[in-house]
C-alpha cells in the first residue's frame, strides 16, 4: 500500500447503488492517494470493462459501475470488482495514460466576472492578486458533473474558500468561470449557481454535434489563461 | 415530411426516447421518457421500434392539427382527447385526416401523457439520442408553430391496449443505498413506514415527495461527497424534503440519499397524480430485479395485448381509408386556432 495516512481503514468498500449499479469507494474524504486509486480503477476498468459493466463514472473519491443486470448477476460482478480491487495497490498507482493538460482562456473581472471585486474583498486583496492566485496553476479536474461537460478543478489557495452563497441561484452563461470552497467551477451549458462568477471563457467544454464533444476530462489539469476581452482566443492542450 | 403542427401545448412538453445512458462521466443526463412503459405501449399501437421518439406530456397535452393524413397512438396518462371535436378513446392509435385538429386535455388518470407518430418523431439524434434535455439544449423541445414529423409511415389505427395494472400501485419498492447510513436508525425507520404524498413539485429530474408526519431530520454530518446518481435514488433537501430522482436527474449529487426507488415502481410513481398517497416498501436487490425483469416481459408483451378500440372501433377503422369527412378543401395550413 502507499503512504499508510493516505489509505483509510476499512476501504476500498463496494456497494450496491439500486439494482443496476455497484458503488466503489476509495475513501469518505478526499486526498491525492484517492484521486489516484479513482483515476487508476476507472482507467483500468474501461480498459478492461468486465462482464456486464456498461458504464464506469468516475468522481472524487468513488467510481461508479452501472452494470445490465440481464447480462451479469451482481453477486458475479461484485466478486470480479474484489478480485481486481485486491490485484493491485491502487492507492500507489501511476497515474493512467492519456491524461492532457490544457490552457483555458479566461477573461477576468468587468462585466465578464461581476464578482472579482467582491471575491478580492473578501480575501482582503487587489482583483489583480486573485487573477494572479487563479491564473497560471496547474488545477485538477476533480470530476465532472451537475450538466453536461461541467467540470469541478481543484487546487485553490484560501482566498478562494468562500460560501456557496444561499440567495436564490442566478443563471450564468455557459463559459462562466466560477469560484467557491476552493474550487473552480466551469460550465459548458447556461445554469443556476450561487457560486462566484469572476471571469467568463470563450471556450465550451462541450460541443453538441461535434465529433469529440468534450474536451476536459476526469482526472486532466487546467492552467487557466488570462486573455483580453473579444480576443479569439481557443483552448490549447499542452505537454504536462 | 408533412406531420402534426402543434397549434398550442399546455404544459412543459418535451420529445423523448428511451435515453442516453453511457455519457454520465461527461456530466450528461441520462434523460428518456419518464414512463418507460408508456413509451412502450405507443410503439405496440404504432409497430415502432422500441427506440422511437414520442412527445412526453405533463398534467395535459394541447392542440395539433394533422397536415396529411396520418396515424397517430396514445399512451400514459389517460388525457381527454378529441378530434375535430368528437371524444375519442385513449391508449389507441387513430386515423387524422389532412386539417383535422387533435385536442388533448388534462390528465383524468394518471400524470404524463404520450404522443406517438408512426417511426417515431423526427427529431435530432444528440449524444445516441433523440431525448430532449431542456436546459442542455439537447433535442426538441417544441413550442406552438412546430411541426412533428414522423420518421416512418403507416400505423393501423382502430387499435388499442388495455389501461396498465401499474396506475392502482400504491406502494413503490425501495432498496437502501450506500449513504443510507447518513441518515440515524429512527429516521430509516419512519421514511419506511410514512405515508408519503406525491407532491405537485415535479418536473423531469424529480418528484418531491412528503411524509405525514412533516419534514425529516436533516442527516448526520452532512459531509456527504459529490458521488454519482443512479435512478430512483431518494435525495434528502436541506429542507428534509426528499425528491426522487428520474431521468434528468444530476449525475452527481450533494444531497444526502436516504434510499433508492427500484426502477420497475418508477412508472406507477411519475404517473400519481399530486396529492396521492403511497408508502415504500423495503427490497433488496433480488427483489427489485425480478420485478425489473417482469417489467420487462410486460413491455415485451404489449404487442400482442393490442386489441381493436372499443365501442368507437368501426368508426376508427372507416378512417383509415381517408373516407369523406367535409374538410378536405380546408387550407391545411391555415391556423384556425
Amino acid at each position: 500500500m502507499g503512504e499508510a495516512g493516505d489509505i483509510p481503514a476499512g476501504y476500498p468498500r463496494l456497494a450496491a447503488a439500486g439494482e443496476a449499479a455497484l458503488l466503489i469507494r476509495f475513501a469518505a474524504a478526499p486526498a491525492p492517494a484517492v484521486a489516484a486509486a479513482v483515476a487508476a480503477f476507472d482507467a483500468a476498468l474501461r480498459a478492461d470493462p468486465p462482464t456486464g459493466v456498461t458504464e464506469v463514472v468516475p468522481t472524487i473519491c468513488s467510481v461508479l459501475l452501472r452494470f445490465a443486470p440481464e447480462s451479469v448477476a451482481p453477486e458475479v460482478l461484485e466478486a470480479a470488482c474484489r478480485e481486481r480491487l485486491d490485484a493491485a495497490d491502487w492507492y500507489a498507482a501511476s497515474p493512467p495514460c492519456g491524461r492532457r493538460r490544457w490552457v483555458w482562456p479566461v477573461v477576468y473581472g468587468g462585466a465578464a466576472g461581476p464578482d472579482l471585486a467582491a471575491v478580492a474583498d473578501r480575501a482582503g486583496l487587489r482583483e489583480d492578486q486573485v487573477i494572479d492566485a487563479h491564473a497560471g496553476h496547474p488545477f485538477p479536474v476533480l470530476t465532472l458533473g451537475f450538466a453536461p461537460g461541467l467540470a469541478y478543478l481543484g487546487g485553490l489557495g484560501a482566498a478562494f474558500d468562500l460560501p456557496r452563497r444561499t440567495e436564490l441561484a442566478a443563471e450564468v452563461p455557459a463559459g462562466s468561470v466560477l469560484v467557491a470552497i476552493r474550487q473552480t467551477v466551469l460550465p459548458a451549458t447556461p445554469i443556476p449557481t450561487g457560486w462566484w462568477r469572476i471571469g467568463q471563457s470563450p471556450e465550451r467544454n462541450f460541443t453538441p454535434g461535434a465529433a469529440q464533444p468534450f474536451r476536459i476530462a476526469h482526472g486532466d489539469s487546467v492552467v487557466f489563461e488570462p486573455v483580453r476581452p473579444g480576443t479569439a482566443a481557443r483552448a490549447r492542450e499542452v505537454a504536462p | 415530411m408533412s406531420g402534426l403542427e402543434i397549434l398550442s401545448l399546455a404544459g412543459p412538453a418535451s420529445v423523448q426516447d428511451g435515453g442516453r445512458p453511457g455519457w454520465q462521466r461527461w456530466g450528461v443526463p441520462e434523460g428518456g421518457a419518464l414512463d418507460i412503459h408508456a413509451l412502450a405501449e405507443g410503439q405496440a399501437l404504432l409497430g415502432n421500434a422500441p427506440d422511437a421518439a414520442a412527445l412526453e406530456m405533463p398534467g395535459a397535452g394541447g392542440r395539433f392539427r394533422a397536415q396529411a393524413a396520418m396515424v397517430v397512438a396514445t399512451s400514459g396518462a389517460e388525457m381527454a382527447l378529441r378530434v375535430n371535436g368528437v371524444a375519442r378513446g385513449w391508449r389507441s392509435a387513430l386515423a387524422l385526416g389532412p386539417g383535422e385538429t387533435l385536442e388533448i386535455g388534462a390528465a383524468r388518470e394518471g400524470a404524463i401523457g404520450y404522443l406517438h407518430l408512426p417511426g417515431g418523431i423526427d427529431a435530432p439524434v444528440e449524444l445516441g439520442a433523440r431525448s430532449a434535455h431542456r436546459r442542455a439544449g439537447l433535442g426538441l423541445v417544441p413550442t406552438a408553430g412546430d411541426v412533428l414529423r414522423p420518421l416512418g409511415r403507416g400505423g393501423v389505427a382502430g387499435r388499442s391496449l388495455p389501461r396498465p395494472a401499474h396506475f392502482d400501485r400504491r406502494c413503490i419498492r425501495a432498496m437502501w443505498g450506500p449513504q443510507s447510513a447518513l441518515f440515524d436508525a429512527a429516521s430509516r425507520a419512519r421514511f419506511a413506514a410514512e405515508t408519503w404524498t406525491a407532491t405537485p413539485f415535479r418536473d423531469r429530474q424529480g418528484i418531491r415527495i412528503a411524509a405525514a408526519g412533516g419534514p425529516f431530520e436533516a442527516a448526520l454530518g452532512l459531509t456527504t461527497l459529490s458521488e454519482a446518481v443512479v435512478l430512483g435514488d431518494i435525495q434528502m433537501l436541506g429542507t428534509g424534503e426528499p425528491v426522487v430522482l428520474l431521468a434528468d436527474r444530476q449525475p452527481t449529487g450533494g444531497y444526502p440519499r436516504i434510499a433508492t426507488a427500484i426502477s420497475a415502481d418508477l412508472p406507477a410513481l411519475v404517473q400519481m397524480p399530486p396529492g396521492t398517497g403511497f408508502r415504500f416498501e423495503m427490497v433488496d436487490r433480488a427483489t427489485a430485479l425480478a420485478a425489473r425483469a417482469a417489467l420487462r416481459a410486460e413491455i415485451a408483451a404489449l404487442p400482442e395485448r393490442v386489441v381493436p378500440a372499443p365501442a368507437e372501433g368501426l368508426a376508427a377503422i372507416n378512417l383509415i381509408g381517408g373516407v369523406v369527412r367535409g374538410d378536405e378543401g380546408e387550407e391545411p395550413h391555415a391556423d384556425r386556432s
